[in-house]
């Protein structure tokens, strides 16, 4: 049913990662998950190609911008959860991801590059809901953050982000090397081998937190 | 402290497995505004990619040669011989090559 969105207009803030960590994770509840791969470079294909990707857990390719929106429709009500991996550029793909999303997820490196970038998808999430009276719940989710300090530029950032009153996901995605192995070894951080990628149990315990924080903001929207 | 010295977690029993069953497939396509007007929207708020401008040729600074005009013939003549061969190279376009086809061919004759 909930179909999430991950946008940002800037590459490299950690999208086509969390969109796969999300969907496996939630794949292993036993749901069908379908990811969108909206992004020219198809990612997840890529993924997907390497094997043992979960056989709950579809990849859906060779999108354009004629046939997005049917794509999510169908696809809301074909497939538990529908997880759209958006290209890094705002472009029409990502207005059709915007409207028809339960949840839009930006993720953003804690560098004001990244924020900049965040605050521009921010804006024109907040026009789409004046303009047609919607309510399209979005949340920041900080990406490749390190395990051990928090940055002064995490802090500054993350006080403007609360200042403004947008909401951050409590839950944010660790820099390992486990999610980045994603998608060279193909699968999920489930079908890893610990001998051949470091601190797996701390990244599996990552993305399920992730999962579960997703799982609530949807939940809230729900009972909203 | 519990027998195990783990510190208790903030977000939740980590071992307790996730639970999606309160989720499933919709029953019919959720309602939302016609994507070309949300698309207006975002070209209205200049939401879209930086169109990339077309690249402008710089101007060559050589003129390019399009006649395969490119030997050269250097000959020392007399000024009135100069002179004559120009008077008649104005009878043909004022062009040094055609009016030395036009004498050569004349010869040949």
């Amino acid at each position: 049913m909930p179909v999430i969105s991950m946008v940002s207009t800037k590459g490299g803030t950690g999208k086509s990662t969390t969109a796969n960590v999300l969907a496996c994770e939630l794949a292993l509840t036993g749901a069908d998950v379908a990811i969108i791969d909206a992004d020219p470079n198809q990612p997840q294909v890529a993924w997907a190609a390497l094997g043992n990707a979960p056989d709950n857990v579809t990849v859906i390719s060779e999108i354009n911008k004629k046939t997005m929106y049917k794509t999510i429709e169908a696809a809301e009500v074909k497939y538990t959860f529908v997880i759209i991996d958006c290209e890094g550029t705002a472009n029409p793909i990502v207005s059709d991801a915007v409207s028809r999303a339960d949840l839009v997820l930006i993720p953003l490196q804690a560098s004001h590059l990244d924020a900049t970038q965040a605050a521009k998808s921010v804006a024109f999430i907040q026009e789409v809901e004046g303009r047609f009276r919607l309510k399209i719940p979005y949340t920041f989710i900080f990406t490749r953050t390190n395990a051990a300090i928090r940055t002064r530029d995490y802090k500054d950032i993350s006080g403007q982000v609360e200042s403004h009153g947008i909401p951050i996901l409590p839950i944010q995605m660790i820099e390992r090397a486990a999610f980045r192995g994603i998608f060279s070894f193909g699968g999920s951080i489930h079908t890893m081998d610990s001998k051949v990628v470091s601190n797996l149990e701390k990244a599996r315990d990552n993305a399920k937190a992730l999962a579960g924080a997703v799982l609530d903001v949807l939940r809230k929207k729900e009972a909203a | 402290m519990n027998a195990d010295n783990k510190r208790a977690t903030i977000f939740g029993n980590p071992t307790k497995p996730l639970d999606t069953s309160d989720f499933s497939a919709r029953d019919k396509p959720k309602p939302a505004p016609k994507p070309e007007e949300v698309r207006a929207v975002a070209e209205e708020v200049g939401f879209q990619p930086l169109e990339a401008k077309e690249p402008v040729a710089a101007p060559s600074r050589r003129r390019r040669a399009k006649s395969r005009r490119t030997a050269q013939f250097n000959i020392k003549l007399t000024p009135e011989t100069l002179e004559k061969f120009w008077v008649f190279a104005e009878e043909h376009e004022g062009d040094g090559e055609k009016a030395m086809s036009a004498l050569l061919i004349q010869a040949a004759k």
